[in-house]
């Protein structure tokens, strides 16, 4: 039984594996392999956070929103989540309709950001801060 | 009547009883491929040890008509016996009878076995076959869980507990066999989940099999919830009667030591297994074998974060915890699996008086955003604390790598390590060596006519100097480099020295282990 074991190992192939700029040469495990890169969260983007039902959706394609707007209601685990816009902005796409049973991590709605006077403001402001900020650091 | 009379109604009603569900819920048991719940008890123990207790004990239940049923034994089977002259409280539960589902009584015999087994101070055993609460019996099945989780906790640490899943543990029932020590599974016979296909298809109209959910290859490959895997009921008995031999009655006591053999080094050769080269990949689990007795040794949770490998082995007699890093899985890399992995089984050794033998050769911890953001600090952590907090003898044997954080997290001098050793192979270093010189060796690397020819130099320059185990040796840091072919030797040396190991901590209620 072990030398048949042994065998099948043998036959396997090694792949190379570099940490810290050193090669190694292993097996690789499925849960590595499928390990899923990382997304940059993007706040236009509505995902459900939770498995379960739409059970109303307020607002239609095209549509403009303000920020704290309700969007939809997502029922799970017997509560009634309201979902609201994060952002300023018109609804790109909408993906659901009452009545859709969604899975966890489901993107729902799109919003196109919209760049208020406000938010280009307080961008502009950014720019400013974020050199200055980093030349301080430095000369400490 | 006369004490004939009497004892045979005695034997009348013992018949009826033993009968379980009846012979149609006995036939369905079978075509499941299952065995019955008497059947297990009996092929698990030594024959004829079996002595059931809680024969005649009848449900309680009086809602929906539930007082015209009559359910035998009420669906759980208690008692004691021996394996292999051990003795264990045992319990199985009977599908055949109402699903072997969990009522107030059936919790009852349930939690009376396990206060037995506290107060004789030997191992418990659970059978679970079971469809999960008995809905009729509404809150008191509710409580009959948790009276028998409150019991699995206490229990923990004081006898061992071992749980077999052979049927559905489906809902609250999958928690008591995950607060216990060792959880077997068989092969399409175990099912195990929180929320089962039905409500995860109404809820979210995905489709999903029982054994794609919660089958025994999930728990004990993916979830890591099991510890031993096998293809059928037969071997799986066989495996826990294994386990049994190498695991004491109970926290006051050590393993029995078993007669010394010498290790198998024809089969199992170092000079043959391990190749020098740290960046090449061989099992470790056959340096093991060429160090323990009979070359014999038992692996728990082997298909599970494979790029470490736990088990039990004896060296002259006396049962082991080993803990290795697999080279031939991601290198032998600590991430949070085998984080978590390595960390439950140095504890469930220190309580139970088990010596640890820790085997290392590991670049360090895995990087990725997925293992930062997956906690690998909380969960790395863990191989610290629960090394660092082991009393029992720890010898330690360095065989190549042994970088960085995982330098000092397997069982080094640091943690207090009894004994380390190290193999002439040994490179303790603060990283490995193309990493080092390129950051020590910045500028000269940057400013060189041919940087890859001065990094290459830089690199065998480094690795010349740090990359062997005499610049820790020179610190004290390691006992002693020795021949890799007197391992054996100086362990069980190591050992005999031990025995009166008298290490005492701090009082405390109990630590805060970053669970």
């Amino acid at each position: 039984m072990e030398t048949e074991k042994e065998q099948k190992e043998e036959k396997q192939e090694f792949k190379k594996f570099v940490l810290d700029g050193d090669e190694y040469k292993t097996l690789l495990t499925k849960k590595y392999l499928s390990r899923k890169p990382y997304i940059v969260n993007d706040p236009g983007k509505i995902i459900s956070f939770i498995p379960g039902t739409i059970i109303k959706v307020f607002v239609a394609n095209g549509q403009t929103v303000k920020a704290g707007e309700k969007l939809l209601i997502l029922e799970a685990m017997k509560m009634n989540n309201i979902l609201t816009a994060p952002v300023n902005g018109k609804i790109k796409k909408l993906l659901v309709v009452d009545g859709d049973k969604v899975a966890n991590k489901q993107l729902l709605v799109e919003i196109i950001e919209e760049a208020t006077r406000e938010s280009k403001e307080k961008k502009k402001v950014k720019k400013i801060i974020i050199p200055i900020k980093k030349k301080g650091d430095r000369s400490k | 009547m006369s004490l004939k009379q009497k004892t045979l109604d005695l034997k009348k009603r013992m018949h009826e009883a033993l009968q379980g569900g009846g012979a149609k819920a006995i036939e369905k048991q079978v075509a499941m491929g299952k065995m019955t719940a008497r059947e297990r008890i009996i092929a698990l123990l030594d024959p004829n040890s079996f002595h059931e207790y809680d024969l005649f004990v009848e449900h309680s239940a009086k809602d929906f008509d539930m007082d015209k049923k009559h359910l035998p034994g009420d669906g759980v089977i208690t008692g004691t016996g021996t394996i292999n002259g051990y003795p264990v409280c045992i319990f199985a539960q009977d599908f055949t009878v109402a699903g072997g589902s969990l009522g107030f009584m059936h919790a009852r015999k349930i939690t009376k076995i396990m206060d037995h087994a506290m107060k004789l101070k030997i191992p418990l055993i659970g059978i679970n076959d079971s469809g999960g609460a008995r809905i009729q019996e509404g809150v008191n099945s509710l409580a009959g869980y948790g009276d028998i989780f409150y019991r699995n906790t206490l229990a923990s640490g004081v006898i061992p507990q071992i749980s077999v899943i052979l049927g559905p543990c489906a809902g609250g029932a999958v928690y008591s066999p995950a607060l216990t020590d060792f959880v077997f599974v068989v092969d399409k016979i175990s099912k195990m989940f929180i929320t089962g296909p039905e409500v995860i298809k109404t809820v979210l109209g995905e489709e999903i099999s029982m054994e794609a959910l919660g089958g025994a290859r999930v728990q004990a490959e993916v979830t890591g919830n099991a510890h031993f895997f096998s293809e059928s009921e037969d071997d799986c008995f066989e495996q826990i009667k294994k386990l049994v031999s190498f695991i004491p009655w109970n926290n006051t006591k050590k393993a029995e030591p078993f007669p010394k053999k010498t290790p198998n080094t024809k089969l199992y050769k170092i000079e043959e297994i391990f190749p020098t080269d740290p960046m090449q990949p061989y099992d470790v689990r056959n340096i093991i074998k060429a160090i323990v007795d009979n070359s014999d040794f038992f692996e728990i949770q082997e298909l599970f974060a494979r790029n470490i490998v736990i088990g039990f082995a004896r060296l002259n007699g006396q049962t082991m915890g080993f803990v290795a890093n697999q080279p031939l899985v991601l290198a032998g890399v600590l991430d949070v699996d085998s984080s978590d992995k390595a960390a439950r089984f140095i504890r469930y050794c220190d309580a139970f008086n088990i010596p640890l033998v820790t085997l290392v050769d590991l670049p360090g911890y895995l990087p990725g955003v997925d293992q930062e953001h997956a906690g690998v600090i909380r969960h790395g952590a863990k191989i610290l604390y629960s090394y660092s907090e082991a009393t029992v003898p720890k010898m330690t044997v360095i065989l190549r790598k042994a970088y960085g954080g995982g330098y000092i997290a397997m069982c080094s001098r640091h943690l207090k390590a009894d004994f380390v050793f190290a193999w002439p192979t040994a490179e303790i270093a603060v990283m490995g060596p193309e990493g080092a010189a390129n950051i020590i060796f910045r500028t000269e690397i940057s400013e060189a006519e041919n940087p890859d020819e001065m990094r290459k130099l830089k690199v065998k320059e480094y690795k010349k100097k740090f990359a062997n185990p005499y610049v820790a040796a020179a610190y004290g840091y390691i006992d002693a480099v020795i021949d890799p072919n007197e391992t054996r030797r100086f362990l069980i040396h190591a050992i005999e020295v031990s025995s009166h190991k008298d290490e005492t901590r701090p009082t405390k209620k109990h630590g805060i282990p970053p669970f």
